[in-house]
């Protein structure tokens, strides 16, 4: 009965986003967005509700979950699989929709529009979920267990990672819809830079938080020792971040001097299409990647259409309508407005090289029908030279003022960074004796975005009290996120250029020593979880000579998954983290394991950035809410 | 000037379309690309050529740089070692003293491993990434392409029963 009800919910929400679609009358709209929100939510609780009692009588339940799971991931388990995904995806639209219809803006034309175009995207997410992707699909008979979820997506990390990605992803839809609204109404201006913006920073905020849980999970769970592997859905979650993050500056040149409106409409309508197209590289199975759990062709199509529909559609609406936004503000070339152009074409220079790595396997087999692969070495070749002058560019552009620089003034507020940072490098030359210049380049541009962060805001604030206070909180937000950004780079450079790995195959009694640790294993026992097996090691760790803990990597069997995973024991410290992972027994020499070992000094910087870059963002966006207010009046 | 503008204001459009068109292509290409059940292409690699091939045996691209590669290969080793399985590697654009690192530090499957420098092998064999893995008949042709790392359940659904329809004894 509750699976039906949830069914009918979403025909319902069909038929209402259509008709906040195409209706022409604004009176309505905040009615429908509020109705669309639910019963949107209505068929997401009774899916919720199908997963709590386990109802395997329901398809998307009986393959996806079990009896034996634990609670959290059983709620886990509702997005943790396409269909639920896809239902999690309209939700939020629907939400966000609602919201916009709630906010009690003046511009009403505009906002009548923007929600009939966010109307007609709930709709054709909802088609796609009821013609191709229906969750409340019955089976009979029932099976006896259910099929289990993933075991490698049973962690934590993982249960909120999809949700704020999609926040992310679907975050861009609001800017989409505002853009096309603001296309139609000829009407992309300040005003317009003010009602976005917050939505903009919302998004980026939440896929960036989105894109850093997937990162630590990949670290913590997956068991391969890295962070990031240039692997397709992870670069589909980086475009629209890079896109996102120059529109996210962008915008900000738009409210202040009401220029770059054409360039801002495009970069709103790219971003969102970008997360269509991440989830269409996802769902499609186009791509074969450790992440597409689950593939089919015919969604692709779907989803192919719809890409094609609202991307097309907005492309050509703005090849039509946008030669009428006419920008007059003139600006030096040694301006801020300069400086945030640069960043974008550097943002989005890289979004193009990792759209060209992603895609081009797929266009060369299409087009010249020979298949190639494109791996880490193209992305470390093309993105990685690309970001080192926009992260330099960074640190000085912070200095220059709107409208007209001045060379002077800029030099003598940059010496004395530029100073620290060399200052910095020869200590790092002194106490390493390191011969990598891949080292002193990204340390170098690390302690300079650093270093010019920190003296940016105490050349504002001179650390007053009084004047720190009166900084805006998009102030805060900027230095926050850009010592953030830094501090991530410390992370990045030393998990990567200085990152140690050890694999051995070891007996009880055997010791592997990589950088200031030494390994000794004890023992490998059996050990058992709520619905799995497990061979657990116990391994004594030395740093320096002296004991200072043990280790319990896990090697874990699903028996109803029939899959194995890796729980790698991790020994975190402010310095380095030390990382062991179990293998399986040898074959041909019982009570021999495989053991891997990797050493990978500075991570905790990159978690302690990631963080940061997301609270800047989080506090740009709630310095934009306490703006709102006293625009109204 | 403004029959300027309006190209390029058009211009991404006109991209995007493309895109989408190639991309349409894609999904519906016939799945003709297969090359089941015909002799294996050309290989004549440094290392591994087509001859050395003696099936039923696996042919498996990987790299050092390859993480889901790392993945799989403690199965390889239980394939090679337990079921005497042949196995032939191929090291895709891959410097050789990683490769040789990789396999001293992770123990080697492989009867015979070939260099794959340039990439020739890969476009030859139709890959579309690392690692993939090949099964190799009697005759020299390929009976199965796996692309995409191995899991238990693709050697144990797919692998095995293929060698084993093969005739793969525990002869070596």
């Amino acid at each position: 009965m509750i699976p039906e009800l949830g069914h009918f919910a979403l025909i319902l929400a069909l038929l209402i986003a259509l008709a906040q679609g195409v209706l022409p009358i604004p009176a309505i709209k905040k009615r429908t967005a509020i109705l669309l929100f639910i019963l949107n939510a209505a068929a997401f609780a009774a899916l919720t509700w199908c997963y709590v009692v386990t109802d395997l009588t329901v398809a998307n339940v009986a393959e996806n979950s079990h009896t034996l799971k634990p609670l959290l991931y059983k709620f886990a388990g509702v997005w943790g699989n396409h269909e639920g995904s896809m239902l999690l995806w309209s939700l939020i639209l629907s939400l966000f929709s609602m919201m916009v219809a709630l906010s009690r803006q003046r511009d009403d034309d505009l906002i009548s529009k923007t929600l009939s175009v966010q109307g007609l995207l709930s709709a054709g997410f909802l088609a796609f979920i009821l013609f191709s992707s229906n969750p409340f699909r019955r089976i009979w008979p029932p099976p006896v267990d259910g099929a289990g979820l993933n075991p490698v997506l049973q962690d934590p990390g993982l249960a909120f990672h999809p949700p704020l990605l999609y926040m992310g992803y679907v975050g861009f839809s609001v800017a989409f819809a505002f853009a096309v609204a603001g296309l139609l109404t000829g009407k992309i201006d300040k005003n317009w830079a003010r009602l976005v913006r917050p939505w903009i920073l919302f998004a980026w905020t939440a896929l960036s938080a989105g894109i850093a849980l997937g990162s630590w999970w990949a670290y913590y769970e997956l068991g391969w020792g890295g962070w990031w592997f240039w692997d397709p859905v992870e670069n589909a979650s980086l475009m629209p971040w890079l896109a996102g993050t120059a529109l996210l500056h962008s915008v900000i040149v738009l409210e202040k001097r009401d220029t770059l409106k054409r360039w801002v409409a495009l970069l709103a309508i790219l971003t969102f299409s970008l997360s269509m197209l991440g989830t269409f590289l996802v769902r499609s199975g186009v791509l074969t990647s450790v992440h597409a759990f689950a593939v089919d062709p015919k969604r692709g199509l779907f989803i192919l259409a719809l890409l094609t529909l609202y991307t097309g559609g907005a492309l050509a609406l703005y090849a039509w309508k946008a030669s009428a936004l006419e920008s007059k503000a003139k600006f030096s070339v040694l301006s801020r407005e300069s400086a945030l152009i640069l960043n974008n074409l550097f943002m989005t220079t890289g979004c193009a090289t990792v759209f060209i790595g992603t895609l081009y396997p797929l266009l060369a087999e299409a087009l010249a029908e020979t298949q190639i692969s494109v791996g880490p070495p193209y992305f470390h070749a093309t993105f990685i030279p690309l970001m080192i002058p926009a992260l330099l560019l960074m640190g000085a552009g912070i200095f220059i003022p709107w409208k007209q620089g001045d060379l002077k003034s800029l030099t003598s507020r940059l010496k004395l960074p530029l100073f620290a940072t060399l200052i910095g490098l020869l200590l790092v030359f002194f106490l390493s004796q390191s011969k990598m210049t891949g080292i002193y380049l990204g340390l170098g541009t690390a302690l300079w975005l650093a270093v010019t962060t920190i003296a940016e805001f105490i050349q504002r604030t001179e650390l007053k009290p009084a004047r720190m206070k009166s900084l805006p909180l998009s102030g805060w937000g900027m230095s926050t996120a850009h010592l953030g950004l830094a501090i991530a780079l410390f992370g990045m450079i030393g998990s990567t250029l200085l990152m140690q790995e050890k694999v051995a195959l070891m007996k009880p009694g055997d010791t592997l020593s990589i950088g200031r640790y030494e390994l000794k294993l004890d023992g490998v026992g059996a050990t058992f979880g709520t619905n799995y097996a497990a061979n657990t090691a116990a391994i004594e760790l030395k740093a320096d000579g002296r004991v200072i803990g043990a280790l319990q990597p896990e090697r874990r069997y699903y028996p109803v998954a029939q899959q194995g995973t890796t729980e790698a024991a991790i020994r975190k410290s402010w310095r380095d983290d030390i990382y062991v992972a179990l293998g399986d027994e040898d074959a041909q020499k019982p009570g021999h394991y495989v053991v891997r070992a990797y050493m990978h000094p500075l991570v905790p910087y990159l978690w302690l950035g990631y963080a940061l870059i997301a609270l800047g963002g989080f506090l740009a966006f709630a310095g934009t809410k306490k703006q709102l207010p006293s625009l109204s009046s | 000037m403004t029959m300027n503008k309006n190209i390029t204001n058009i211009l991404p459009l006109a991209v995007f379309l493309a895109l989408i068109f190639t991309l349409a292509g894609l999904l519906l290409r016939p799945e003709s690309v297969q090359m089941i059940s015909k002799p294996m292409p050309p290989l004549a690699l440094e290392g591994l050529r087509a001859e050395d091939i003696h099936g039923p045996a696996l042919v498996n691209f990987f790299a050092s740089w390859c993480t889901p590669c790392r993945a799989e290969h403690e199965m390889l080793k239980t394939l090679a070692e337990k079921n005497n399985i042949r196995i032939y590697g191929i090291a895709y654009k891959d410097k050789r003293a990683d490769t040789e690192k990789y396999l001293r530090d992770l123990g080697n499957p492989y009867e015979k491993t070939g260099h794959d420098d340039n990439g020739k092998a890969f476009i030859d064999w139709g890959l579309s990434g690392v690692p993939e893995t090949f099964v190799i008949d009697r005759e020299g042709n390929i009976r199965l392409h796996h692309a995409g790392v191995l899991l238990e359940e693709h050697i144990d659904g797919i692998i095995l029963p293929t060698l084993n329809e093969l005739g793969m004894t525990d002869e070596k």
